[in-house]
């Protein structure tokens, strides 16, 4: 989940409440968030008030990089340490 | 208590700030007790917030209507070899095919990734939100007030990104095409990419930008809640189906259970 941090349309901290919630929740832990220091929609060349090349390319990558690491096996440690961070560690 | 019934309707509108839609929304369970929540909700959006009333007052559409207007296109990267992942893009209330999401597709592609693009605001459903009223939208009565037959010698694709950027303005505000209305689309694209060999049924990914982002939450809920709609569906009452927001929802699960976390077997 990619948020932007100075969103004007929607409320960051609430979408990233929600992930907490349902990681601390869910078995499987299915969000990760990433946040970005940019306002709505700061990927679109449309909106020149929020447009930033850089986050954009990061965002486009990081995107990218989840879906590939989805398609991964994890390794046991690394899913028990997911398990136990989003379990007990809900905040982080 | 049930959210669906008329009293949480009016108990709500007790609660709830006393703004004019609270109080018209209590007044209005007293007046229907017989309708459920979301006819309550209708008829108080019809006199308070008219401008709400296409998202308040749900109606039943069938999935052959939705399928016609649907719009999925699909495409293939130039490397790499069949079975090709897949990623299925959801756009926000801006148009399908802006730059910004032709640039995404490109990303992706050039990744070797297969991209189908979700387009919610397809040719058919643009011309039906404008000429699906009393009124033609007011980008086509701008084009020519005196003659609205005189508009069709534009172009259409003119005709078409005026219309569009009224209805991107009314999906931002909320007054149309909710997220989870757009998740029938969503549903609708998944059951077609499922049908492609060249594609790899156990590699599909979603991403939604903005709105779009909500279409695929929403469409996560549901598919998780299908189990829950059968049941009140199986307790639903009312007699006409066709104003029910229940009825939507088994709609639109009935023919996936998808979960887009689950990988699926290959078929």
């Amino acid at each position: 989940m990619v948020l932007a941090k100075e969103d004007t349309f929607v409320k960051p901290e609430i979408c990233s409440d929600v992930a907490k919630y349902i990681n601390h929740n869910s078995f499987w832990k299915p969000y990760d968030v990433e946040t970005f220091n940019e306002g709505h929609a700061f990927d679109m060349e449309e909106y020149r008030d929020t447009y930033n090349t850089r986050s954009k390319a990061s965002a486009m990558q990081k995107t990218l990089t989840f879906i590939e690491w989805s398609q991964q096996t994890r390794s046991t440690p690394y899913s028990a340490y997911r398990w136990i961070l989003y379990s007990f560690l809900p905040f982080k | 208590m049930n959210t669906t019934s008329p009293l949480f309707a009016l108990i709500n509108s007790l609660i709830a700030p006393h703004n004019q839609h609270s109080v018209v929304l209590g007044i209005s369970s007293l007046l229907c007790f017989q309708c459920e929540f979301m006819d309550v909700a209708c008829m108080a959006a019809r006199n308070t917030f008219p401008e709400f009333q296409e998202a308040t007052c749900l109606q039943r559409r069938g999935w052959e209507e939705i399928e016609q207007e649907a719009s999925h296109p699909v495409w293939f990267p130039e490397k790499g070899t069949p079975p090709y992942p897949a990623v299925i893009l959801n756009h926000g209330s801006s148009p399908a095919f802006s730059n910004s999401m032709k640039e995404r597709r490109e990303f992706f592609l050039s990744r070797g990734y297969a991209v189908m693009i979700v387009d919610s605001f397809s040719r058919i459903r643009t011309l039906k939100y404008c000429f699906n009223k009393e009124q033609p939208c007011p980008a086509y009565q701008e084009v020519d007030e005196s003659t609205r037959n005189m508009t069709m010698n534009l172009p259409e694709n003119n005709l078409l990104a005026e219309i569009r950027r009224e209805m991107m303005d009314r999906v931002t505000k909320g007054y149309f095409l909710l997220p989870a209305e757009r998740t029938a689309d969503l549903f609708i694209a998944i059951k077609a990419i499922r049908s492609y060999k060249k594609i790899d049924q156990n590699n599909l990914h979603i991403v939604g930008y903005s709105h779009g982002g909500s279409v695929v939450l929403d469409a996560i809920t549901m598919a998780n809640c299908r189990e829950q709609a059968l049941y009140l569906m199986s307790r639903s009452k009312a007699s006409d189906p066709s104003r029910r927001i229940i009825p939507i929802a088994l709609q639109v699960l009935t023919f996936s259970t998808f979960n887009p976390l689950r990988p699926r077997s290959q078929h």
